[in-house]
């Protein structure tokens, strides 16, 4: 009986794993699935069309994203060298699911904006170099004042629904665009007051005031993504889940929090150098892995072929698993994203230049990016840019409050001993400051080599809070009329690969509608102005920048914008945001993407493919 | 009976209105606030915009009147539309319970499945070998989170063998039962542990028990075998603790795969539970809450009534 009994219960849970694991179709077989739909699409190919041709050559061309960052960081973006073929499907784990597709609408950030650029084209893209360049837009021309922008719109271009892309389609959209949830707000950053189709396919945007970086809100797609206004309009929550727009691929089926199947578009507009009509790839299926060790996990062991992270945590496992011989290719960027955090400038002790400054002294940023998992991998940041952009400052560095420890106590003791010091405390007496983090693992460990740095001073006193993430932009946004928020020092990401102007001006406005009417700038106010920081002419350098396009007067008045922030301190940095896009071996066109006009594209910034040209090597 | 029935449904109401009530003032109490999850941070300089919406989704009414306006909508069925997705809350439960039932339900078998044997003859060779193994085992089972467990099944079933997927979901609508339970059977393993070991020990000491009666004592002396015994008059008297137990677990599970489905990236309830929390769905977190907590307490009318059909006793008291 007890053989008998054992013989039961021992095998029970292997043969039920075996079995499992043993039936059915692998249908989760990245390798599997892929062989199987690159054959039927190379068939398919053939049908469409004799003059295709299965492969193609690239030139064998190599452009670097500026200057090459420091450290063991890969920021290059080259073009494609290998043969590309037709076929093929991709599997991609993304740390989220989209909330939603309609770029009007829903707020969309790194792993939706995957999904959406599958199928969703912008007016314009951006380049290797940082320019913007053509895509859905031909081309364009502002006129003297840069308050009218005229663009030529690519002719032939389906939606997925059939219908065709105009100048009229623009209008449309603008209608949606004006009162949408996400896009109302980008209208009026960018000025627009109206968009008017001067002919079947020439549009022009009339704008309330100067902006002469216009076009790089033509990048972002809140207002640059292209959808099918009427298909929005008959059905406006529907087409969330079933976006209709010009993109290479069109959607196969979304099943929320599990997978999104997108197909390739038949009757997608671009081809490659060759003449081969895009995309390559049959389909691209996203699945939302919100763990990070899980989402590699399962692109080490086949159930995905590709994934994104934006943790430097992932990266160095991504790396050690490389180096371990994992067949996989890293596409690492180092973009202008940089974390670190924001003094209220409104409130003591921080409205005092000598603390912050003090504070970031003593901010050692190495130990914070190992804290972060970053060595190695996040550059130190010094502003808004990494030193692979083009805006990037030599001067800024210099300028900036480096760790210090010494220069940082001394001004807090100049501080602290001050008899008029603002928080109102006897001379002598600890500054409080609140810091502040989302719970995540790594930044909890970050704000605690913070902490021990600054109470190692001997005269601050941390109090250190975390709050989930929607909590700490609240704390950090406050309420009406004055938007002061009540937050001390405050964890926080600055700046994006988009054109400065698309963050200083509205991060850098006055943050209440009391300062601005004391500079004359009625009605001109910006809550999101975190820092409650305002210097005037700054200010003024800020809307000098979109007064001009000469890049060199723009780069001059960025410039001084970053020297008065390494002046003023208002804000802090720790590393720059590496990004990942992992994949397998036999993956490519992930980095080297062109442009209609033949110019190298952006590469891969914040982990964010471009699906058009992405192809499996057969 | 039907007396016991009226008071159990009028216990069940009362449950779920003070759920509903209680979770309504708790997202309430949550600092944050919808519309500014609704639009991303560089989108919350247009005040306009954010009126807007905040009229439109009729935020601006005192708590207790949107929550009257709910609890009216939901006894007609509705449960409202998501803030952020826009998708219907009713239509969010449907899509996502086939799974997370799927998984509770599974994870129940498998714990059912192994505990009654473990359990029973564990009873059955009280301190002896299997006895100590199994209380061993039982013992680092419930030492061990479900989530450890779960890296350890993946590292193990994925990466090591490579027999199991280590994320995903394939509906059995679209792909068949095998290959739907080779995404199940890792998480629901996982799932399974800790209610395997309580279920095991509660049999164990049940039928130790149960054993030392007369009756058994005099079966034994009839010669009858001692397979017929443990399963035909040992575990029968023991089953009402088991079935207690296993209802018990299942109304948890319901609401407790929500690190698992994170983990394996599962399409359930949890996760939408938890992205709900994030973004301050409002309607999607008291949808969701209402609904785990109306199945709890119905598992739980259903043990009652089962124990009232099994056990003849406890239906005359």
């Amino acid at each position: 009986m007890n053989k008998s009994w054992l013989k039961i219960i021992a095998p029970l849970f292997t043969v039920a794993l075996i079995a499992a694991a043993c039936g059915g179709s692998d249908s989760d077989s990245g390798s599997s699935s892929s062989s199987d739909a690159a054959s039927s699409t190379e068939t398919e190919a053939e049908e469409e069309t004799e003059a295709e041709t299965e492969t193609t050559e690239k030139a064998e061309e190599v452009i670097e994203a500026g200057t090459e960052a420091e450290g063991d960081v890969d920021t290059k973006v080259e073009a494609v060298v290998e043969e590309s073929s037709y076929g093929g499907s991709v599997i991609i784990g993304l740390e989220a699911e989209a909330t939603g597709l309609r770029p009007w609408e829903d707020a969309c950030s790194s792993p939706c904006l995957v999904m959406m650029k599958a199928m969703i084209d912008t007016m314009v893209e951006r380049r290797a170099d940082g320019t913007y360049g053509p895509w859905l837009a031909k081309s364009w021309s502002a006129n003297e004042g840069y308050t009218e922008w005229t663009f030529e719109l690519q002719e032939g271009v389906l939606f997925h629904n059939g219908y065709s892309f105009n100048a009229k389609t623009l209008v449309d959209m603008f209608e949606l665009q004006k009162v949408g949830a996400v896009a109302a707000g980008i209208v009026s950053a960018a000025k627009v007051a109206e968009v008017v189709a001067v002919d079947n396919y020439t549009v022009k945007y009339v704008l309330s005031g100067a902006h002469s970086a216009f076009p790089s809100f033509l990048y972002g797609v809140g207002l640059g993504g292209v959808f099918e206004p009427n298909a929005a309009n008959e059905d406006f929550d529907g087409f969330s889940m079933n976006p209709i727009g010009t993109g290479p691929f069109m959607m196969d089926k979304r099943d929320l929090d599990n997978e999104t199947i997108v197909a390739r578009n038949p009757n997608y507009w671009m081809s490659d150098e060759d003449g081969n009509q895009l995309p390559y790839l049959d389909s691209v299926a996203f699945r939302p892995i919100p763990d990070e060790g899980t989402r590699l996990d399962s692109l080490l062991s086949g159930t995905t072929t590709m994934m994104q992270t934006l943790r430097q945590g992932t990266i160095r496992d991504a790396r050690a698993a490389k180096a371990d011989g994992a067949d996989i290719t890293l596409f690492e960027f180092q973009g202008n994203n940089v974390g670190g955090g924001m003094f209220n400038n409104s409130i003591p002790p921080y409205d005092d230049v000598r603390v912050r400054k003090g504070l970031t002294h003593m901010n050692n940023q190495d130990a914070v990016i190992e804290a972060l998992g970053g060595t190695g991998i996040s550059l130190p940041g010094s502003q808004w840019f990494s030193p692979d952009s083009p805006w990037y400052s030599e001067k800024a560095a210099a300028a900036w409050p480096k760790f210090d420890f010494d220069a940082g106590k001394a001004l807090l003791a100049e501080y602290v001993n001050d008899p008029d010091r603002s928080d109102g405390r006897a001379v002598g007496d600890k500054i409080e400051v609140e810091l502040s983090c989302p719970p995540d693992p790594t930044l909890i460990l970050a704000i605690q080599v913070i902490e021990q740095l600054w109470s190692a001073s001997g005269m601050v006193d941390v109090n250190l809070t975390n709050y989930d993430q929607q909590t700490h932009i609240n704390y950090a946004l406050g309420a009406p009329p004055d938007f002061n928020g009540s937050h001390g020092a405050h964890c926080w990401r600055w700046s994006s690969n988009d054109d400065p102007s698309t963050f200083l001006n509205t991060q850098f406005a006055p943050p209440t509608l009391g300062i601005a009417a004391a500079y004359g700038l009625d009605g001109i106010f910006s809550p999101i102005n975190f820092p409650n920081y305002f210097d005037i002419e700054m200010f003024g350098w800020l809307v000098g920048a979109i007064s001009t396009d000469v890049f060199e007067e723009r780069y001059a008045l960025y410039e001084m914008v970053m020297m008065r922030l390494a002046r003023d301190v208002p804000v802090w940095y720790s590393g720059h945001t590496a990004t990942l896009l992992a994949a397998e071996t036999n993956i490519h066109g992930v980095n080297g993407w062109v442009l209609p006009d033949g110019s190298l594209g952006a590469g891969f910034p914040a982990a964010i493919a471009r699906w058009g040209q992405v192809f499996i090597q057969n | 009976m039907g007396k016991i029935l009226a008071a159990r449904l009028a216990r069940l109401v009362a449950t779920l209105f003070a759920v509903s009530l209680l979770t309504f003032l708790l997202v309430e109490q949550l600092p944050g606030d919808p519309v500014t999850a609704l639009l991303p941070p560089e989108a919350l300089h247009d005040l306009e915009t954010m009126e807007r919406i905040r009229t439109e989704l009729r935020l601006d009414d005192p708590a207790l009147v949107r929550y009257g306006r709910w609890v009216t909508d939901a006894l007609q069925g509705d449960l409202g539309k998501s803030y952020i997705t826009d998708q219907r809350v009713a239509d969010a439960i449907r899509d996502r319970i086939p799974v997370t039932m799927e998984l509770a339900l599974l994870a129940t078998v498998i714990a059912a499945v192994l505990a009654i044997p473990i359990g029973a003859f564990s009873a059955y060779r009280e301190g002896g070998r299997f006895d100590r193994v199994m209380s061993g085992f039982t013992t680092a089972s419930l030492s061990i989170p479900a989530f450890v467990a779960a890296i350890f099944f993946i590292w193990l079933f994925t990466l090591k063998f490579n027999w199991l997927p280590s994320t995903g979901w394939n509906r059995i609508t679209d792909k068949g039962l095998l290959a739907n339970l080779k995404t199940a059977i890792l998480p629901a393993s996982a799932l399974a542990l800790a209610p395997l070991a309580i279920n095991a020990r509660l049999i164990r000491a049940d039928m130790i028990g149960t054993l030392k009666e007369d009756y058994i004592l005099s079966a034994r002396a009839k010669g009858l075998r001692s397979r017929y015994i443990l399963m035909r008059h040992a575990l029968r008297p023991s089953s009402l603790t088991a079935i207690t137990i296993f209802g018990l677990q299942f109304g948890a599970l319901i609401g407790g795969t929500v690190v698992i489905e994170t983990i394996f990236a599962l399409p359930g309830l949890g996760t939408r539970l938890i992205s709900g929390i994030y973004q301050r769905d409002v309607t999607m977190i008291q949808g969701i809450t209402l609904f785990v907590a109306t199945v709890y307490v119905v598992v739980n009318l259903l043990v009652d009534l089962l124990y009232l059909l099994l056990d003849p006793r406890i239906r005359r008291q």
